[in-house]
């Protein structure tokens, strides 16, 4: 039986071996790690904050640029429609002027 | 815990990683409970120097099980559900790094390597995770 055995851990070779120091290593890691655990405080709270400053830059603040510059090509658009509105309107005022003097001249023409 | 994804983030929060492994473990032990062949896997092979085949899955289960009953209690278990995470993940860690070591010297270079390799060390920062501050409180 003893023979079989040697055998068998001759076969092995050098794996036992290999295998026992990493799990001794990751259960001294591990007594590490729990000591190290139960000595620490626990971790503060990260502080509440609606908006983290960092996402304040880079892409989101171009994003915001951009943003900016939208609206204010839309106030321009705004202020251009603005002013086609009102020459619309003076057009529309002396079409109606025109409209009513030829009614008048045709009226007159009439008449004779 | 209300069973919605919103709800199980909350639950979990910043322990999903454990709830991930124990998942793989439970899901490793459905694996050859069904299909017996997978405990000749290569990844296998060094824990089969000190588990026999037969027993691979009912002991990944077990932890596995373990392991998610801990993390469900959350922290309504003050004193023991702490130790049982940390324990948990300590077996996870042997388990994950026997099992890369198995790929490293056994087989050829696969794919599992570095996942086992990084499951081992977020096994070992989930020990320290599980218990910082706790002492005897409640730890969530």
């Amino acid at each position: 039986m003893d023979a079989i055995n040697d055998k068998a851990f001759a076969a092995l070779g050098a794996y036992p071996i290999i295998q026992s120091a990493v799990a001794i290593t990751i259960l001294l890691g591990a007594l590490y790690l729990v000591v190290r655990a139960t000595r620490d405080k626990p971790p503060p709270l990260p502080p509440h904050e609606p908006v983290p400053q960092w996402i304040m830059m880079g892409p989101m603040h171009d994003m915001m640029q951009s943003v900016h510059e939208v609206a204010e090509e839309a106030r321009r658009t705004n202020d251009l429609l603005r002013e086609v509105k009102d020459l619309l309107g003076d057009n529309v005022r002396e079409t109606q002027h025109a409209r009513q003097t030829l009614e008048l001249i045709r009226n007159e023409s009439r008449m004779r | 815990m209300t069973c919605s994804i919103a709800g199980l983030v909350r639950h979990f929060n910043n322990r999903i990683s454990e709830a991930g492994a124990a998942w793989m473990m439970i899901g490793i032990a459905v694996l050859i409970s069904m299909n017996p062949a997978a405990a000749d896997a290569h990844s296998f092979d060094l824990i089969g120097v000190a588990v026999v085949d037969d027993w691979l899955a009912p002991a990944f289960l077990s932890v596995g099980v373990v392991r998610m009953a801990a993390l469900i209690a959350n922290g309504n278990w003050p004193v023991y559900g702490p130790w049982m995470r940390a324990g948990g993940a300590l077996l996870g860690a042997l388990i994950w790094s026997q099992m890369c070591l198995s790929l490293v010297i056994l087989a050829l270079p696969s794919p599992g390597i570095p996942i086992y390799a990084v499951l081992t060390g977020t096994e070992l920062f989930s020990i320290y995770r599980a218990l910082a501050g706790h002492h005897g409180r409640d730890q969530r």
